[in-house]
Protein backbone atom coordinates (compact mmCIF):
# COMPACT_ATOMS: atom_id res chain seq x y z
CA UNK A 1 0.00 0.00 0.00
CA UNK A 2 1.42 3.33 -0.84
CA UNK A 3 2.14 5.74 2.34
CA UNK A 4 -0.75 7.95 1.96
CA UNK A 5 0.63 11.76 3.23
CA UNK A 6 -2.11 13.58 5.18
CA UNK A 7 -4.33 15.53 3.82
CA UNK A 8 -3.77 19.04 3.86
CA UNK A 9 -6.29 21.33 5.39
CA UNK A 10 -9.16 23.08 3.57
CA UNK A 11 -7.42 26.57 4.67
CA UNK A 12 -4.39 25.84 2.91
CA UNK A 13 -6.29 25.00 -0.26
CA UNK A 14 -8.41 28.71 0.16
CA UNK A 15 -5.28 29.89 0.83
CA UNK A 16 -3.49 28.50 -2.51
CA UNK A 17 -6.68 29.26 -4.64
CA UNK A 18 -6.54 32.80 -3.45
CA UNK A 19 -2.82 33.36 -4.21
CA UNK A 20 -3.18 31.96 -7.64
CA UNK A 21 -6.49 33.73 -8.59
CA UNK A 22 -5.06 37.23 -7.86
CA UNK A 23 -2.14 36.74 -9.52
CA UNK A 24 -2.31 33.58 -11.90
CA UNK A 25 0.71 32.79 -10.09
CA UNK A 26 2.16 29.59 -11.29
CA UNK A 27 4.09 28.67 -8.08
CA UNK A 28 1.04 28.85 -6.38
CA UNK A 29 -1.01 26.35 -8.78
CA UNK A 30 1.64 23.58 -8.21
CA UNK A 31 1.51 23.60 -4.38
CA UNK A 32 -2.53 23.00 -5.19
CA UNK A 33 -1.62 20.52 -7.97
CA UNK A 34 1.26 18.70 -5.90
CA UNK A 35 -1.11 18.47 -3.20
CA UNK A 36 -4.67 17.47 -4.70
CA UNK A 37 -3.52 15.18 -7.16
CA UNK A 38 -2.50 12.27 -5.76
CA UNK A 39 -5.96 11.54 -4.48
CA UNK A 40 -7.26 12.72 -7.92
CA UNK A 41 -5.32 10.47 -10.02
CA UNK A 42 -5.90 7.62 -7.78
CA UNK A 43 -9.48 7.83 -8.20
CA UNK A 44 -9.84 8.26 -12.04
CA UNK A 45 -7.72 5.22 -12.47
CA UNK A 46 -9.74 3.29 -10.25
CA UNK A 47 -12.72 5.03 -12.27
CA UNK A 48 -11.40 4.02 -15.97
CA UNK A 49 -10.77 0.46 -15.14
CA UNK A 50 -6.82 1.18 -14.41
CA UNK A 51 -6.34 2.49 -18.00
CA UNK A 52 -3.03 5.00 -17.56
CA UNK A 53 -3.58 7.14 -20.46
CA UNK A 54 -7.13 7.58 -20.06
CA UNK A 55 -6.40 8.40 -16.48
CA UNK A 56 -4.00 10.84 -17.76
CA UNK A 57 -6.56 12.42 -19.73
CA UNK A 58 -9.25 12.85 -17.10
CA UNK A 59 -6.65 14.51 -14.91
CA UNK A 60 -5.49 16.76 -17.36
CA UNK A 61 -8.76 17.50 -18.57
CA UNK A 62 -10.01 17.92 -15.22
CA UNK A 63 -7.89 20.41 -14.05
CA UNK A 64 -8.10 22.44 -17.06
CA UNK A 65 -12.32 22.56 -16.19
CA UNK A 66 -11.68 23.63 -12.53
CA UNK A 67 -9.06 26.53 -13.10
CA UNK A 68 -11.72 27.89 -16.09
CA UNK A 69 -14.20 27.48 -12.78
CA UNK A 70 -12.46 28.52 -9.62
CA UNK A 71 -13.51 32.13 -9.61
CA UNK A 72 -17.06 30.45 -9.22
CA UNK A 73 -16.64 27.85 -6.98
CA UNK A 74 -17.65 29.39 -4.00
CA UNK A 75 -16.93 26.84 -1.15
CA UNK A 76 -19.80 25.14 -0.38
CA UNK A 77 -17.85 21.86 -0.34
CA UNK A 78 -14.53 21.32 0.20
CA UNK A 79 -11.80 22.31 -3.18
CA UNK A 80 -11.18 18.05 -3.55
CA UNK A 81 -14.60 17.26 -3.33
CA UNK A 82 -15.38 19.77 -6.10
CA UNK A 83 -12.51 18.81 -7.91
CA UNK A 84 -13.61 15.18 -7.65
CA UNK A 85 -16.84 15.91 -9.07
CA UNK A 86 -15.28 17.12 -12.35
CA UNK A 87 -13.08 14.26 -12.38
CA UNK A 88 -16.34 11.98 -12.18
CA UNK A 89 -17.88 13.98 -14.94
CA UNK A 90 -15.12 13.63 -17.03
CA UNK A 91 -14.94 10.15 -16.41
CA UNK A 92 -18.80 10.40 -17.54
CA UNK A 93 -18.04 11.90 -20.74
CA UNK A 94 -15.42 9.04 -21.28
CA UNK A 95 -17.90 6.15 -20.98
CA UNK A 96 -20.05 7.88 -23.16
CA UNK A 97 -17.34 7.71 -25.69
CA UNK A 98 -16.58 4.45 -24.92
CA UNK A 99 -20.14 2.90 -25.57
CA UNK A 100 -20.65 4.45 -28.58
CA UNK A 101 -17.44 2.88 -29.76
CA UNK A 102 -18.82 -0.32 -28.74
CA UNK A 103 -21.87 0.13 -30.39
CA UNK A 104 -19.38 1.48 -33.72
CA UNK A 105 -18.21 -2.13 -33.70
CA UNK A 106 -21.07 -3.94 -33.20
CA UNK A 107 -20.72 -4.49 -28.99
CA UNK A 108 -24.44 -2.89 -27.78
CA UNK A 109 -25.18 -2.70 -24.00
CA UNK A 110 -23.63 -2.46 -21.25
CA UNK A 111 -22.97 -6.04 -19.73
CA UNK A 112 -21.96 -6.36 -16.22
CA UNK A 113 -18.79 -7.17 -17.22
CA UNK A 114 -16.35 -5.80 -19.54
CA UNK A 115 -15.47 -7.95 -22.63
CA UNK A 116 -11.93 -8.75 -22.95
CA UNK A 117 -10.88 -8.19 -19.40
CA UNK A 118 -10.70 -11.31 -17.53
CA UNK A 119 -8.95 -11.06 -14.01
CA UNK A 120 -5.20 -12.74 -14.41
CA UNK A 121 -4.91 -15.80 -12.68
CA UNK A 122 -2.33 -14.32 -10.63
CA UNK A 123 -4.30 -11.77 -9.70
CA UNK A 124 -7.84 -13.16 -8.83
CA UNK A 125 -7.33 -11.84 -4.93
CA UNK A 126 -6.91 -8.43 -6.41
CA UNK A 127 -9.68 -6.61 -5.20
CA UNK A 128 -8.42 -3.62 -6.98
CA UNK A 129 -8.34 -6.40 -10.69
CA UNK A 130 -11.85 -7.84 -10.13
CA UNK A 131 -13.27 -3.75 -9.93
CA UNK A 132 -11.70 -2.76 -13.27
CA UNK A 133 -12.75 -6.01 -15.09
CA UNK A 134 -16.60 -4.52 -14.35
CA UNK A 135 -18.39 -2.21 -16.98
CA UNK A 136 -17.58 1.73 -16.45
CA UNK A 137 -21.28 2.15 -14.99
CA UNK A 138 -21.30 -0.47 -12.56
CA UNK A 139 -17.55 -0.03 -11.68
CA UNK A 140 -18.55 3.61 -11.21
CA UNK A 141 -21.58 2.94 -8.68
CA UNK A 142 -19.34 0.86 -6.86
CA UNK A 143 -16.25 2.91 -6.70
CA UNK A 144 -17.93 6.11 -5.71
CA UNK A 145 -20.16 4.62 -3.09
CA UNK A 146 -18.09 1.39 -1.53
CA UNK A 147 -14.23 3.12 -1.51
CA UNK A 148 -15.58 7.30 -1.90
CA UNK A 149 -18.37 7.18 0.55
CA UNK A 150 -20.45 8.52 -1.69
CA UNK A 151 -24.55 8.06 -0.66
CA UNK A 152 -26.96 7.18 -4.02
CA UNK A 153 -28.29 10.87 -3.85
CA UNK A 154 -24.72 11.79 -4.86
CA UNK A 155 -24.29 9.49 -7.12
CA UNK A 156 -27.33 9.85 -9.42
CA UNK A 157 -26.50 13.39 -9.62
CA UNK A 158 -22.85 13.06 -10.29
CA UNK A 159 -23.79 10.42 -13.26
CA UNK A 160 -27.06 11.89 -14.24
CA UNK A 161 -28.88 8.19 -13.02
CA UNK A 162 -31.83 7.74 -10.43
CA UNK A 163 -30.74 7.14 -6.91
CA UNK A 164 -32.46 3.88 -7.06
CA UNK A 165 -30.85 2.62 -10.02
CA UNK A 166 -27.57 3.40 -8.34
CA UNK A 167 -28.35 1.15 -5.53
CA UNK A 168 -29.35 -1.83 -7.83
CA UNK A 169 -25.92 -1.49 -9.92
CA UNK A 170 -24.34 -1.45 -6.33
CA UNK A 171 -25.67 -4.47 -5.27
CA UNK A 172 -25.12 -6.07 -9.15
CA UNK A 173 -21.89 -4.88 -8.58
CA UNK A 174 -20.94 -6.20 -5.41
CA UNK A 175 -22.53 -9.64 -6.72
CA UNK A 176 -20.06 -9.77 -9.39
CA UNK A 177 -16.89 -8.61 -7.23
CA UNK A 178 -17.66 -11.42 -5.16
CA UNK A 179 -18.47 -14.00 -7.68
CA UNK A 180 -15.39 -12.94 -9.25
CA UNK A 181 -12.73 -13.53 -6.28
CA UNK A 182 -14.77 -16.41 -4.83
CA UNK A 183 -14.62 -18.41 -8.37
CA UNK A 184 -11.12 -17.55 -9.05
CA UNK A 185 -9.73 -17.99 -5.97
CA UNK A 186 -7.00 -20.85 -5.76
CA UNK A 187 -8.38 -23.98 -4.26
CA UNK A 188 -5.45 -24.30 -1.40
CA UNK A 189 -7.04 -21.12 0.14
CA UNK A 190 -10.86 -22.59 0.36
CA UNK A 191 -10.98 -25.99 2.51
CA UNK B 1 -37.61 -3.71 0.93
CA UNK B 2 -35.93 -4.64 -1.99
CA UNK B 3 -33.02 -6.93 -2.58
CA UNK B 4 -30.24 -4.23 -2.49
CA UNK B 5 -31.48 -3.68 1.01
CA UNK B 6 -30.05 -7.06 2.26
CA UNK B 7 -26.44 -6.88 0.01
CA UNK B 8 -24.76 -5.19 2.15
CA UNK B 9 -20.73 -5.68 3.11
CA UNK B 10 -19.96 -7.60 5.79
CA UNK B 11 -16.85 -6.62 8.53
CA UNK B 12 -14.41 -8.38 6.28
CA UNK B 13 -15.55 -6.83 2.80
CA UNK B 14 -15.71 -3.23 4.11
CA UNK B 15 -12.29 -3.88 5.77
CA UNK B 16 -11.13 -4.39 1.86
CA UNK B 17 -12.16 -1.69 0.87
CA UNK B 18 -11.48 0.60 3.22
CA UNK B 19 -7.47 -0.99 2.90
CA UNK B 20 -7.50 -0.16 -0.77
CA UNK B 21 -4.77 2.93 -1.69
CA UNK B 22 -6.21 6.64 -1.32
CA UNK B 23 -3.18 8.25 -3.69
CA UNK B 24 -1.27 7.43 -6.75
CA UNK B 25 1.59 9.15 -7.58
CA UNK B 26 0.57 11.06 -11.18
CA UNK B 27 3.92 10.93 -13.87
CA UNK B 28 5.64 14.47 -13.93
CA UNK B 29 5.39 14.86 -17.55
CA UNK B 30 1.54 14.89 -16.81
CA UNK B 31 2.13 17.93 -14.21
CA UNK B 32 4.32 19.65 -17.16
CA UNK B 33 1.54 18.99 -19.54
CA UNK B 34 -0.99 20.90 -17.74
CA UNK B 35 1.34 23.67 -16.49
CA UNK B 36 1.78 24.60 -20.35
CA UNK B 37 -1.64 23.73 -21.81
CA UNK B 38 -3.16 26.61 -18.61
CA UNK B 39 -0.59 28.59 -19.47
CA UNK B 40 -1.11 28.56 -23.55
CA UNK B 41 -5.00 28.95 -22.79
CA UNK B 42 -3.84 32.23 -20.93
CA UNK B 43 -4.92 31.10 -17.09
CA UNK B 44 -1.51 30.82 -15.68
CA UNK B 45 1.19 33.31 -15.63
CA UNK B 46 4.27 30.70 -15.66
CA UNK B 47 7.73 31.81 -15.58
CA UNK B 48 7.88 31.01 -19.61
CA UNK B 49 5.09 33.59 -19.67
CA UNK B 50 3.15 34.67 -22.71
CA UNK B 51 5.01 37.52 -23.00
CA UNK B 52 8.26 36.07 -23.03
CA UNK B 53 7.51 33.45 -25.42
CA UNK B 54 6.31 36.47 -27.89
CA UNK B 55 9.68 37.77 -27.97
CA UNK B 56 11.16 34.81 -28.88
CA UNK B 57 8.74 34.37 -31.38
CA UNK B 58 9.09 37.29 -33.28
CA UNK B 59 12.93 37.28 -33.11
CA UNK B 60 13.12 33.47 -34.28
CA UNK B 61 10.87 34.93 -37.00
CA UNK B 62 12.98 37.62 -38.17
CA UNK B 63 16.19 35.61 -37.54
CA UNK B 64 15.01 33.36 -40.05
CA UNK B 65 13.97 35.99 -42.36
CA UNK B 66 16.96 37.48 -41.95
CA UNK B 67 18.73 34.34 -42.93
CA UNK B 68 16.11 33.34 -45.66
CA UNK B 69 18.13 36.39 -47.57
CA UNK B 70 22.01 35.34 -46.92
CA UNK B 71 22.12 31.94 -46.56
CA UNK B 72 22.55 29.35 -49.55
CA UNK B 73 20.92 26.82 -47.08
CA UNK B 74 16.85 25.90 -47.23
CA UNK B 75 15.40 27.14 -43.91
CA UNK B 76 12.44 24.29 -43.73
CA UNK B 77 10.24 25.18 -46.88
CA UNK B 78 11.08 21.82 -48.27
CA UNK B 79 11.49 23.19 -52.28
CA UNK B 80 13.24 21.84 -54.83
CA UNK B 81 15.79 24.90 -55.25
CA UNK B 82 16.54 24.85 -51.45
CA UNK B 83 17.84 21.24 -50.66
CA UNK B 84 21.18 22.14 -49.01
CA UNK B 85 24.35 20.03 -50.39
CA UNK B 86 25.34 16.86 -47.89
CA UNK B 87 27.44 18.48 -45.23
CA UNK B 88 31.76 17.77 -45.28
CA UNK B 89 30.95 17.74 -41.33
CA UNK B 90 29.60 17.01 -38.64
CA UNK B 91 26.35 18.27 -38.00
CA UNK B 92 25.05 19.45 -34.19
CA UNK B 93 21.94 20.56 -33.43
CA UNK B 94 20.81 23.42 -31.00
CA UNK B 95 18.28 22.96 -29.31
CA UNK B 96 16.82 26.40 -27.75
CA UNK B 97 14.91 26.54 -24.64
CA UNK B 98 13.02 29.77 -24.20
CA UNK B 99 14.58 32.72 -21.60
CA UNK B 100 12.86 32.91 -18.19
CA UNK B 101 13.90 36.41 -17.69
CA UNK B 102 13.07 38.10 -21.58
CA UNK B 103 14.80 41.35 -22.26
CA UNK B 104 12.61 44.02 -22.92
CA UNK B 105 14.85 45.56 -25.79
CA UNK B 106 13.42 43.54 -28.70
CA UNK B 107 14.65 45.05 -31.20
CA UNK B 108 18.31 45.01 -30.00
CA UNK B 109 17.45 41.09 -29.57
CA UNK B 110 16.43 40.21 -32.85
CA UNK B 111 19.52 42.43 -34.21
CA UNK B 112 21.81 39.99 -32.52
CA UNK B 113 20.27 37.31 -33.21
CA UNK B 114 20.20 38.26 -37.04
CA UNK B 115 24.24 38.95 -36.65
CA UNK B 116 24.91 35.86 -35.01
CA UNK B 117 22.96 33.74 -37.64
CA UNK B 118 23.49 35.73 -40.54
CA UNK B 119 27.67 34.74 -39.70
CA UNK B 120 26.78 31.87 -39.19
CA UNK B 121 25.41 31.65 -42.82
CA UNK B 122 28.37 33.42 -44.22
CA UNK B 123 31.00 31.00 -43.22
CA UNK B 124 28.88 28.14 -44.35
CA UNK B 125 28.59 26.43 -40.95
CA UNK B 126 24.65 27.46 -40.81
CA UNK B 127 22.07 23.76 -42.31
CA UNK B 128 19.09 25.01 -40.64
CA UNK B 129 16.86 26.51 -38.27
CA UNK B 130 13.26 26.67 -37.49
CA UNK B 131 11.34 28.31 -34.31
CA UNK B 132 8.61 25.76 -32.80
CA UNK B 133 4.88 26.10 -32.33
CA UNK B 134 4.12 26.28 -28.64
CA UNK B 135 1.08 23.81 -29.00
CA UNK B 136 2.19 19.95 -29.47
CA UNK B 137 0.64 16.66 -29.04
CA UNK B 138 2.13 13.84 -26.48
CA UNK B 139 1.93 9.98 -27.98
CA UNK B 140 2.40 7.09 -25.35
CA UNK B 141 1.82 3.73 -25.50
CA UNK B 142 1.06 1.88 -22.37
CA UNK B 143 -0.07 -1.72 -21.95
CA UNK B 144 -0.64 -1.57 -25.59
CA UNK B 145 -3.06 1.32 -25.56
CA UNK B 146 -2.01 4.66 -28.02
CA UNK B 147 -2.96 7.72 -25.94
CA UNK B 148 -2.77 10.90 -27.52
CA UNK B 149 -2.87 14.26 -25.51
CA UNK B 150 -2.60 17.86 -26.49
CA UNK B 151 0.45 19.33 -24.98
CA UNK B 152 3.95 20.00 -24.89
CA UNK B 153 7.22 18.73 -22.47
CA UNK B 154 8.86 20.91 -20.80
CA UNK B 155 12.68 20.69 -19.16
CA UNK B 156 12.30 22.40 -15.46
CA UNK B 157 10.14 25.76 -16.43
CA UNK B 158 11.47 26.06 -19.67
CA UNK B 159 9.87 24.96 -23.10
CA UNK B 160 11.91 24.14 -26.02
CA UNK B 161 11.17 27.26 -28.32
CA UNK B 162 13.51 26.13 -31.60
CA UNK B 163 16.51 24.62 -32.70
CA UNK B 164 19.60 25.61 -35.17
CA UNK B 165 21.26 23.05 -37.35
CA UNK B 166 25.18 23.74 -38.23
CA UNK B 167 28.01 22.48 -39.19
CA UNK B 168 31.13 22.37 -37.28
CA UNK B 169 34.85 20.30 -37.77
CA UNK B 170 34.05 18.92 -34.03
CA UNK B 171 32.72 19.35 -30.21
CA UNK B 172 34.74 22.16 -29.90
CA UNK B 173 34.16 24.45 -32.48
CA UNK B 174 30.24 24.02 -32.09
CA UNK B 175 30.68 24.88 -28.60
CA UNK B 176 32.48 27.59 -29.82
CA UNK B 177 29.20 28.70 -32.50
CA UNK B 178 26.76 27.82 -29.48
CA UNK B 179 28.24 29.96 -26.67
CA UNK B 180 29.02 33.28 -28.61
CA UNK B 181 24.44 33.03 -29.47
CA UNK B 182 22.79 36.03 -28.01
CA UNK B 183 19.81 33.53 -26.56
CA UNK B 184 22.68 32.97 -23.85
CA UNK B 185 22.76 36.41 -23.21
CA UNK B 186 19.31 36.93 -22.48
CA UNK B 187 18.94 33.66 -19.79
CA UNK B 188 18.04 31.14 -22.52
CA UNK B 189 19.60 27.63 -22.23
CA UNK B 190 20.92 25.86 -24.92
CA UNK B 191 21.59 22.16 -25.31
CA UNK B 192 24.06 20.75 -27.80
CA UNK B 193 23.67 17.77 -29.52
CA UNK B 194 25.86 16.39 -32.05
CA UNK B 195 23.30 14.61 -34.97
CA UNK B 196 24.70 10.67 -35.22
CA UNK B 197 26.28 9.89 -39.11
CA UNK B 198 23.79 7.47 -40.95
Amino acid sequence: MEPVPNPPGQAEHRSLIEEFLSSRNEHAFRRLYTQCTPPLFQLVYRLTGRIQVDTEEVVQDTWIRAVERLGEFRWESSFTTWLSGIAVNRCHELYRRRATLRNEIGLEGEDLLQPGREVPIAERLDLEQAIATLSDGYRAVLVLHDVEGYTHEEIGRLLGIEPGTSKSQLSRARNSIRRTLKKEAPKDLHP
Amino acid sequence: MTQHDHNDLTPEEQGAFEALPRHRTPPQHLEESIMNELSRRGLLTSSTSLRSRSWFQLAAALVLLILGGVSGYGIGTGTEEQVSPKPQNPLYVLLLYESPNPSENTAELVREYGQWAGGLATGGRFVAGEKLRETGRILTRSNGELGIREGIRTNGSSILGGYFIIEAGDYDEAVKIASECPHLKYGGTIELREVEPT
